[in-house]
């Protein structure tokens, strides 16, 4: 694995915005191709591997909190207990998920989080970096998102009734999240389902069924909008009588809690890809990072050492920490990368590789792409 | 046909606008239970005719803005068009059926506007 400087193409942001990636100079610059990193085909095997491994991990914890009645110690408020049980139970499909994951290619690579609900950067990963790929003439990239989730695509619909339309759905005045979410609506097109959008914000209850701008009944959701909200929010109680299929489905806010890392570590001490991880800073060294269980984007991280402290802002924490271990995370030039390791239904789809100038990725941080030969 | 001759009614000036109005008997029990609805009439005096036209058409539960007792003994706010009232024993809507109650909408989104970011 190594960091390579990169001529930009001279028209990359043109050729961004007729695919539809129009955040790429968001924050200062979020696209970065004057810079791409290398791997090795076995390093490229090496995290495929891990990412599978991970998912069997998470699935396996969520049977286990499931079984043993963990739910509540995960925040799932106590009315959404059976919806998330009986979701899991009944198999109810995920689409996606993407784990952020430490390596530097000599060490495995380490789980820092998995983002199992609201995962973005999928447009960027899925179909910018690989038409950078092509137009580059690099040999080869580790990405099959596209295909592999329209094929899901179908794999959901085919539990569905026939014609089922799904609507899609983010928050206002996002730009990200709107054309990330029209992205995998296209891929839902491309699998031959019925599409719609509207805002989460624009949805209605007409007491028997949600309904978008039109009074039309939502049959199928795809929402950008994490379980944790929709739970505390008005609305919410009516999602365990709705009987609508949602993706990602609800058994997801188990995963996309980082007290989930605690977890995997109490049933799986000691794994290769794991770091050690607790409620508690009491078990670990001098150097831990602690996180709270629900931040997004990096924020409320801390990372406490004896080389030097760092501290991110955020509206998070109320709801409890939990403790990492801090992982060796390397630094390529200067940068740290973290690999976001894809998985679409329980299959790796690829990576896509964001840096920052500190160990702590937020939303300020870069988009870098990646081959390998 | 039937939906054309309800819409078009549904736009009548002489359908009371300070209370819950419903096409069927059946929903609006369900919302208020049978002492809180009654049949439209016919009236007399000014707008007699028109009132005439609509007798039997409709069924009005509470009017807005009332301390309503429910079949189950509570005592609920009946709420406005634009903030209904929520049913004790359910958590839904009332009037979610009523013809004069816009769908309610806005119930999820707030912790977006209070936090910020959404995707991770």
């Amino acid at each position: 694995m190594e960091r390579r400087e990169s001529p930009a193409r001279a028209d990359w942001q043109a050729k961004f915005a007729a695919l539809g990636f129009s955040f790429h100079s968001a924050d200062g610059g979020y696209w970065n191709e004057s810079a791409c990193y290398r791997f090795s085909a076995s390093e490229i095997d090496e995290l495929e591997a891990a990412t599978l491994e991970l998912q069997r991990l998470a699935l396996a914890a969520v049977k286990h909190l499931v079984t043993e009645q963990r739910c509540a110690q995960m925040l799932i408020p106590p009315a959404f207990v059976p919806l998330v049980e009986k979701s899991w139970l009944q198999n109810a499909p995920s689409l996606y998920g993407r784990f952020d994951l430490a390596y530097d290619g000599r060490q495995p690579p380490k789980l820092l989080e998995y983002n199992a609900d609201t995962p973005t950067s999928i447009l960027e990963a899925a179909v910018a970096q690989w038409q950078w790929l092509e137009e580059t003439g690099r040999p080869d990239q580790f990405n099959s998102l596209h295909e592999k989730l329209i094929e899901r695509w179908r794999t959901l619909a085919s539990a569905w009734p026939p014609q089922t339309a799904v609507h899609f759905s983010c928050v206002k005045d996002h730009e990200e999240d709107r054309v990330t979410i029209e992205y995998l609506r296209d891929t839902a097109a491309q699998a031959g389902l019925e599409t719609a959008f509207a805002y989460v914000e624009d949805l209605g209850w007409n007491g028997a069924a949600f309904v978008d701008l039109d009074d039309k009944p939502l049959s199928a959701w795809f929402k950008l909008y994490p379980w944790e909200w929709l739970m505390r929010e008005p609305f919410g109680a009516h999602l365990a009588t709705a009987a609508l299929p949602i993706v990602e489905p609800p058994w997801k806010a188990l995963l996309s809690n980082k007290a989930i890392l605690a977890v995997l570590w109490e049933l799986f001490p000691d794994h290769p890809n794991l770091l050690p991880a607790y409620f508690s800073p009491d078990y670990l060294g001098a150097d831990f990072v602690k996180k709270p269980f629900l931040s997004r984007e990096g924020a409320n991280i801390s990372f406490s050492g004896k080389r030097r402290d760092i501290r991110s802002e955020g509206p998070y924490g109320a709801e409890g920490f939990v403790y990492q271990a801090r992982a060796e995370l390397p630094a390529f030039d200067g940068r740290y990368p973290v690999i976001g390791a894809w998985v679409v239904g329980d299959e790796a789809a690829g990576i896509g590789i964001r840096e920052d100038v500190t160990p702590i990725t937020t939303n300020r941080s870069q988009f870098v792409p990646h081959f390998f030969e | 046909m039937l939906g054309t001759v309800l819409i078009g009614a549904c736009s009548d000036e002489n359908i009371p606008k300070d209370r819950y109005v419903y096409k069927a008997q059946q929903e609006c029990v369900q919302d208020w239970g049978e002492s809180n609805c009654e049949p439209s009439r016919k009236s007399s005096g000014a707008g007699a005719a028109a009132a005439g036209a609509l007798a039997g058409a409709y069924f009005f539960g509470p009017r807005f803005n009332q301390i309503v007792e429910t079949p189950g003994g509570k005592h609920v706010w009946s709420g406005t068009p634009d903030r209904p009232a929520v049913n004790p024993q359910n958590g839904n809507y009332m009037g979610s059926k009523a013809m004069n109650v816009p769908t309610p909408r806005g119930g999820f989104g707030s912790s977006a506007r209070a936090t910020g970011s959404i995707g991770t």
